[in-house]
């Protein structure tokens, strides 16, 4: 417990237990009658024991309640939540001003927009509500609804995860704390710090959010953005409830919400969330089950064997050892494209890093074919040879030759280039399944470009050690990183994790990539008010970036999803969250 | 007796405080940004950092931090979690399932152990002492996830004779594969130190006597033997049910349990102090009163022992 390294071995150990149990429970499961089987025999079905609650209306055709595997959320409300557990139940109980076409991830007007519109090339938008859309408890969703809970979000003392989503907006600047310089305890070097209680904001309010009336209001970005309505589907843009700012507190444990489902009584921590059909849903795609159980799991793997066993309903996430077994035992088996992907970035500011041969070789000779073949993923990731992910429009199969596998000019390259003499270290976060096919790509280097690999270390750090040190430039050799999307954008990718500008703490530029031929093609795309437009140029800043090879994109997430017969039409988005609205009951 | 129970108690003022601390010291050790990680590969404004380091005074030195908490504590608030949950209530919801789970392994550890222990030790070197040697040596050396996945698996999924997990509202039925699971390696334990204690005393000089005059088998073992053989044995047991809790990660993730086994696993990770220290200090008391138990339960297994 004392150190990174103790922390380590206990999560190897406990990763090592559950590898083990995996790998045994492997062949035992090719009966694909046992799960009908135990059916019967265990529990009883869930529609019984769950009596939907007297608000709601006779069930309809494929009515029922359906089960669902979640782990325990951080946080149920947009101020505060950024990560998948939460962004799962609060898109099943909100609805926001727009939503995504579940296939083609394409803004859609099915939430409580009428229109979006920008006169200025995108830097002044008028947002149009639709009328007749309520909260749960019957208020009204207005302008003001999204301005005060936007507002919230951004203002500084609230400390709301999700701030950095508005910092685009004009006015951000003024909702946050002052600093004050104060010599920092470790390093003893001044430091600017927030200052939240001696130097509070200067306003509560963004100069740039106006509501005109009910159902109108206007947005005045910093600067012209013309992507901005692409953002407005995601978590941290929808609105709140007068309710919410009276109790912050109370209202995370009991959202309200103005989605197609709504809580049927409060959040039981770790064990489940309880929702049921919201009567009122003013969208055009209310839902058509009579409600939604989030059975929360301290681990999937138990969740999947509550799965083969018939005691839950979906699993939306199928571990990558555990894939072949559930395409097996449970009578449905679905595989999407999710938005995210994982790459080694290159510690540019190391001087061992700075020519792009060097980055070039180690990128061409890595397989990836091979590895998400191999039996690390089996087939359950998909190669990446471009960084942003397919399901984002302007998506290429391959970028440059930099990101594809070539050993011949690869091995050429290492040659002409030098190589890196000495050391390589290898740096990667611990206890999230990383090491294997670091392990794999390095030997891939080996195999190819003739490195040794007595030579290579890797150093592998929770993320509370890992993130503060890249966010430092700590890294002395290629890293690890992931990512996945806020909204459907190619500007999401491209200028968040390679603009000059959005260097950390800003943004996820963490090689601390500048080029600046590279942001003027990233500007001139953003500038863009026609996506169609715009695409081309971000092909052209993604040539440019793969040219200077500052990463190597490795391979794309996969959403991975079991069901059983007591439910049809699942199907999980590119933002990894079961499309609710689509869910029937059968029988 | 009485005054040593009370000399006891007071100094359990001593350990807690002494465990707060040393726990706290211990989290304090992590390095990194536990606030930074929240973010995960998401780049976090400056400026929320700092107003969550402040917030959890993670900005300041060990002792001052420390003393934010102890004070804290006096008050009864334990504090809150990252996500602004009140630990005293984390406590209080998880706490219970893990003492339900542990009471049902204790019980059934005491009562297949002892029993176990005990016919093998009279039938010693026959049939069944042989198997109780050679199934707990095989149950002690499986490590517990193995056991934990294979009786899920098999007994759960695939014969479907219990529950695969303890269900909500959880049942005893529920809880009973847990329980067994759980209870596996200690009940083993149990019963070759009830086996090799009985067998020990079996052979003393006082029991050849009690046999000489003709007491009856059931006599010897049952009044002579039984009593003093329990001294180790429930030394373990009460030691052996704080471990239970401490131990039952594991168990508790197989099995979908959401006790303060897993709790405090996450909250090492996410280097949540106020959380660690909240529930480990619980079971350090736990331990403590278990140890007291044992004090005196001496006394009464042996009267020989006296506290006075």
């Amino acid at each position: 417990m004392k150190t990174k390294r103790g922390k380590s071995a206990l999560a190897a150990l406990l990763a090592f237990g559950l590898f083990v149990a995996a790998c045994s429970s492997g062949e035992p499961t090719d009966t694909t009658e046992a799960p009908e089987d135990t059916t019967a025999t265990t529990e009883a079905p869930t529609e019984t024991t769950e009596a939907p609650t007297e608000t709601t209306e006779a069930p309809a055709a494929g009515g029922g309640i359906v089960t669902s595997y979640i782990g325990e959320p951080e946080w149920l409300q947009p101020p505060n939540t950024n990560e998948s557990e939460g962004n799962a139940v609060l898109s099943a109980l909100f609805r926001g001003l727009i939503d995504y076409n579940p296939e083609t991830s394409e803004p859609e007007f099915t939430g409580v927009a009428e229109s979006i519109t920008s006169a200025d090339e995108g830097l002044t938008w008028d947002i149009v509500l639709k009328d007749g859309w309520t909260f749960h408890d019957g208020t009204p969703v207005t302008a003001q609804s999204f301005v005060d809970s936007w507002n919230y979000s951004a203002y500084g003392p609230n400390a709301a995860q999700v701030s950095g989503f508005f910092s685009s907006i004009a006015g951000y600047e003024d909702l946050q704390c002052g600093t004050v310089t104060e010599p920092d305890p470790d390093t003893g070097e001044d430091v600017d710090v927030a200052d939240c209680e001696g130097q509070p904001p200067a306003s509560e309010t963004m100069s740039g959010l106006a509501v005109v009336d009910d159902l109108n209001f206007t947005v005045t970005l910093a600067q012209p953005e013309t992507f901005f309505m692409t953002r407005l589907g995601y978590t941290s843009y929808y609105p709140l409830p007068e309710a919410f700012f009276a109790d912050p507190a109370a209202y995370n444990e009991s959202p309200i919400g103005n989605g197609p489902f709504m809580m049927d009584g409060s959040w039981e921590h770790d064990v489940e969330i309880r929702t049921v059909a919201n009567p009122d849903f003013a969208g055009e795609d209310p839902a058509q089950i009579d409600g939604l159980t989030f059975r929360i799991y301290e681990d999937v793997n138990t969740a999947v064997n509550d799965l083969m066993a018939g005691n839950l309903d979906i699993v939306d996430f199928v571990p990558p050892e555990r894939v072949a077994e559930v395409e097996a035992a449970v009578p449905n088996f679905g595989e999407t494209a999710s938005s995210s992907i994982n790459y080694l970035a290159f510690p540019l500011y190391d001087p061992a890093y700075q020519n792009p041969d060097v980055r070039a070789a180690l990128s061409m000779a890595i397989d990836r074919e091979t590895l998400v073949n191999s039996p690390i993923f089996n087939g359950t990731r998909a190669p990446a040879f471009n960084l942003q992910a397919p399901v984002i429009p302007g998506y290429q199969e391959t970028v440059c030759d930099n990101w594809t596998y070539n050993p011949e000019q690869a091995a050429a390259l290492w040659e002409s280039s030098g190589g890196i003499e000495g050391p390589i270290t290898v740096w990667f976060n611990s206890g999230a399944g990383h090491d294997a096919w670091v392990e794999a790509v390095v030997n891939m280097w080996s195999e190819n470009l003739g490195l040794d690999v007595a030579n290579v270390t890797f150093e592998q750090l929770d993320f509370a050690d890992y993130l503060p040190l890249i966010d430092e430039q700590g890294m002395t050799g290629p890293f690890r990183l992931g990512w996945g999307m806020d909204y459907p954008h190619p500007q999401n990718y491209w200028q968040l994790l390679l603009y000059s500008e959005f260097v950390p703490p800003v943004g996820s530029n963490s090689t601390f990539y500048i080029n600046p031929e590279f942001d003027a093609k990233i500007d001139e795309a953003n500038a863009q008010a026609d996506i169609n437009a715009a695409i081309p140029l971000y092909q052209e800043a993604a040539a440019i970036a793969c040219a200077d090879t500052p990463l190597i994109p490795m391979f794309f997430g996969l959403n991975q999803y079991g069901w059983n017969d007591t439910v049809d039409g699942v199907y999980v988005d590119a933002f990894g969250n079961i499309v609710y609205t689509d869910l029937v009951t059968t029988g | 007796m009485t005054s040593y129970i009370i000399r006891r108690l007071g100094q359990f003022v001593l350990v807690f405080f002494a465990a707060t601390l040393m726990i706290y010291a211990m989290v304090f050790a992590i390095p990194g940004d536990p606030i930074r990680a929240l973010a995960g590969d998401k780049p976090m404004p400056d400026s929320l950092r700092q107003t969550l380091t402040q917030q959890f005074h993670l900005d300041e030195p060990f002792l001052v931090q420390y003393w934010y908490y102890i004070t804290g504590v006096i008050q009864g608030d334990l504090g809150t979690s990252f996500n602004n949950r009140e630990v005293t209530e984390i406590i209080s919801e998880r706490f219970p399932r893990t003492l339900r789970l542990a009471i049902y392994a204790f019980i059934i550890e005491v009562i297949i152990g002892v029993s176990a222990g005990i016919w093998a030790g009279i039938r010693k070197d026959k049939f069944f002492d042989s198997l109780v040697k050679v199934s707990t040596v095989a149950v002690i050396s499986v490590p517990i996830f193995v056991l934990g996945f294979m009786a899920q698996l098999i007994i759960g999924v695939r014969l479907g004779w219990l529950p695969v997990t303890a269900g909500n509202p959880p049942s005893l039925y529920g809880y009973l594969l847990p329980a067994i699971v759980l209870a596996s390696v200690s009940l083993a334990y149990v019963a070759r130190l009830t086996r090799s204690s009985l067998v020990e005393n079996l052979r003393s000089d006082y029991v050849r006597t009690a046999k000489s005059k003709g007491l009856t088998q059931r006599r010897v073992i049952g009044v002579h033997t039984f009593r003093n053989s329990l001294i180790p044995v429930v030394t373990f047991l009460a030691i052996d049910l704080g471990a239970l809790m401490g131990g039952a990660i594991v168990t508790e993730t197989i099995f979908n349990i959401p006790g303060i086994g897993r709790a405090v696993y996450e909250a090492v990770l996410a280097q949540e102090g106020n959380v660690v220290v909240g529930i480990v200090t619980v079971l350090v008391i736990i331990y403590a009163v278990a140890n007291l138990v044992v004090d005196v339960m001496y006394a009464v297994l042996d009267p020989r022992i006296r506290y006075d």
